[in-house]
């Protein structure tokens, strides 16, 4: 069996400690992502028990324009994705300069993100379920699909509001020079969670907005 | 950091290689957003059953595309890719489970 050492620089299995920590967490994170998944597709899979009150179509709830809005918001962060890898790919080179660009370039594409979730769900909360917030409505399948679509997007809308912040941390630590082309490892950890946070939206995307 | 260098030697094709995927991710999301309405551009609705499992393995086409060359489980360590894939594994159990046989 491999010899395991303790520290964060060190390595286990031949792979980094920091980076063997990360994998294990977002298997974890992962698990629960795909228990709402797995909750709200079994919530769809039922037949409605009265007639009218089938599952919405998401294209009528949220709209043409509310689908193409959020097909934009998946490409803003497919490209954070790409500035990340690219700040890696910087480090490793040794131009801190550069890692530092592609680094706020990132984290600017999570903060628009952000911004256009936020105006989606004042939207959505304001104009298309309003009933809500009202204690005399009854419960439909509308709010199923309301309380199964906020879970989902507010969860995932928490990782990225923490990968900002991560991903903040880097940058200012590359300004100040305390993250050097040596700490690679660092910006590919803090890469992998950033990853993981847009494989998860594809995936919400898709089972959310789009089936 | 020598064998950071020579990790990374091929820097340029991985540069390369990173637009590539994220032109495909971008087609495939135009694609994806496509088949659900395909009035968009001028076509007649598809059949349910071809769009809900068109839209599952495109999106499972791009969570791979990410988590390999992305998180470059592509030439990781042996060890990672067990952890990676075990989500994967535990998912469709937890779909089976819950799904209705009635």
């Amino acid at each position: 069996m491999a010899e395991m050492v303790i520290g964060p620089g060190e390595e286990s299995f031949g792979v980094p400690n920091g980076k063997l920590g990360m994998w294990t967490f977002l298997v974890m994170d992962a698990m629960t992502f795909a228990g709402f998944l797995a909750g709200y597709a079994r919530l769809r899979w039922k037949d409605p028990l009265i007639e009218g009150t089938a599952w919405p179509n998401p294209y009528e709830t949220f709209g043409v324009f509310g689908i193409q809005l959020t097909a934009l918001n998946t490409f803003i962060l497919v490209c954070s994705s790409v500035t990340m890898v690219h700040a890696l790919a910087e480090v490793m080179r040794g131009n801190m300069k550069r890692a530092e660009n592609w680094l706020l370039f990132t984290i600017i594409g999570g903060l628009i993100f952000l911004g256009i979730q936020g105006f989606e769900w004042t939207h959505l909360i304001l104009d298309v379920w309003p009933y809500l917030f009202d204690p005399t409505h009854s419960v439909d399948y509308n709010l199923n699909f309301a309380a199964t679509f906020f879970a989902l997007t507010g969860f995932h809308g928490g990782h990225v509001s923490v990968g900002v912040i991560y991903n903040l941390v880097c940058y200012l630590a590359i300004r100040r020079g305390k993250l050097t082309a040596d700490d690679g490892d660092f910006i590919e950890v803090a890469g992998l969670y950033w990853h993981f946070v847009d494989l998860i939206w594809i995936l919400v995307f898709t089972f959310v907005y789009l089936i | 950091m020598a064998h950071k260098e020579a990790k990374w030697v091929a820097n340029d094709i991985l540069h390369l290689q990173y637009m590539v995927i994220w032109a495909v991710l971008l087609v495939l999301t135009v694609v994806e957003v496509i088949i659900p309405e395909p009035s968009l551009v001028g076509l007649e609705a598809f059949p349910r059953t071809f769009v809900i499992l068109s839209l599952i393995g495109l999106a499972l086409t791009k969570t791979i595309l990410v988590a390999g060359y992305y998180m470059h489980l592509i030439g990781e360590k042996p060890a990672v890719i067990p952890i990676a894939c075990a989500p994967f594994l535990f998912s469709v159990f937890l779909t089976i489970g819950l799904f209705p046989y009635y």
